[in-house]
């Protein structure tokens, strides 16, 4: 059975949970407009979750596509998430804010990629008992996040810089360069000095 | 508790914003409960477990779940697995993030007021080798660690997030990197600023 004019491709037409599924990317489509401020023709497919109570703002043309894992934009109050005009969201990407975090315009966050702008739990301790302080996190326009990349409290990316496949980055990447690896090396800098 | 029933409570749960309000949360907490005994049902488990969301279980061997255990699954579901002549004990207090995979074919200990970050895995067996995982108390394994076979992680310890953890990790120090290099906690104090 061939379901590929759905939009929602987290419904599997098998499963007996199918209604269930279709409601839940429903409820995502009246949770997103509630909960976020959306700019004109936003691409929402399959699973999206808003939590927390903060800001999240959505420019225009942007493309969330959470049919394959659900995607989670979690903005504590006082905290602000902003994603700029054309920007790409794959499946299972995280982006948590206590602060702020911003996501330049046409900037791709591939799949399970997290961002975050605070640790949530002190380092030693009783770790359920306070938050260090934030440090925002600013994605600049045109970058690549790649796939199960880290971006932590302090990361800042250039315009155009390219974050590889599961690279952990805590400090400032200059513009249009190439980082990877965990702990991250700078493999490409374009910066002239 | 069956998954339809479930997924229609947790449905109307969030749509009423049930976990967002106080009196809510006494609600979404009995909820969880429930579900713990439910999907828990049949193994050696604590008083107060709660399970959110899914939990993915797979348990052909011995499962121990300590006091106030909780599970979160409500982005992707937390998996257990079990191996038959394997054992994974969890220690009280232990709180599981979502995507969590555990996985025990021989042995794995978790101990007390353990901290899993989302898509933490625990395997102690990766096909090349195997050997039992030992994870001490209070122990903070951040967003996406791996912690492979043959590990001992001491109490206290943190592993960064992302990491590979392929040696062991002595007890108030922290893990970072891929393959992991450990460092004293205590020193691990940086300018915001940087």
């Amino acid at each position: 059975m061939s379901y590929a004019g759905m939009s929602y491709a987290s419904v599997d037409a098998r499963s007996p949970l199918m209604l269930i599924d279709l409601a839940s990317a429903l409820t995502s489509q009246i949770a997103l407009r509630a909960r976020a401020k959306l700019g004109e023709r936003v691409k929402i497919r399959g699973r999206i979750r808003i939590t927390g109570g903060g800001n999240v703002e959505i420019g225009d043309d942007v493309e969330l596509d959470g049919r394959w894992a659900p995607i989670e934009l979690h903005a504590q109050p006082g905290g602000t998430i902003v994603i700029g005009a054309g920007v790409r969201v794959e499946g299972g990407v995280s982006i948590e804010a206590k602060s702020r975090v911003e996501v330049g315009d046409r900037t791709v966050l591939r799949g399970f990629c997290k961002v975050l702008d605070n640790h949530f739990h002190p380092l030693s301790g009783n770790r359920h008992r306070g938050a260090p302080p934030s440090n925002p996190v600013i994605i600049g326009s045109d970058c690549d996040v790649g796939w199960r990349a880290l971006i932590l409290p302090g990361g800042r990316l250039g315009p155009g810089a390219r974050a590889l496949a599961a690279v952990v980055i805590s400090r400032k990447v200059p513009p249009a360069a190439i980082i990877g690896g965990s702990p991250p090396v700078l493999l490409k800098s374009t910066e002239t000095a | 508790m069956t998954r339809p029933t479930d997924a229609i409570l947790s449905r109307v749960a969030r749509l009423l914003r049930l976990r967002d309000k106080p009196a809510g949360h006494f609600v979404m907490r009995a909820i969880d409960v429930t579900r713990a005994k439910w999907s828990l049902r049949g193994y050696n488990v604590g008083r107060g477990v709660s399970v959110q969301g899914p939990l993915f279980l797979d348990v052909r061997g011995e499962l121990e779940v300590g006091h106030r255990v909780s599970f979160v699954g409500n982005v992707l579901p937390t998996g257990l697995t079990v191996h038959p002549g394997a054992s994974l004990s969890i220690g009280d207090e232990s709180v599981f993030n979502y995507g969590v995979s555990v996985e025990a074919s021989m042995r794995v200990s978790i101990g007390r007021r353990c901290m899993f970050g989302s898509f933490a895995r625990v395997g102690d067996r990766d096909g090349q080798r195997s050997g039992p995982i030992v994870i001490g108390d209070d122990v903070w394994i951040a967003h996406g660690a791996i912690i492979g076979p043959g590990v001992t992680i001491g109490s206290g310890s943190v592993i960064a997030a992302g990491s590979v953890v392929t040696k062991d990790v002595p007890p108030q120090s922290m893990a970072l990197g891929n393959p992991a290099r450990t460092m004293s906690l205590s020193l691990r104090t940086r300018n915001p600023e940087d």
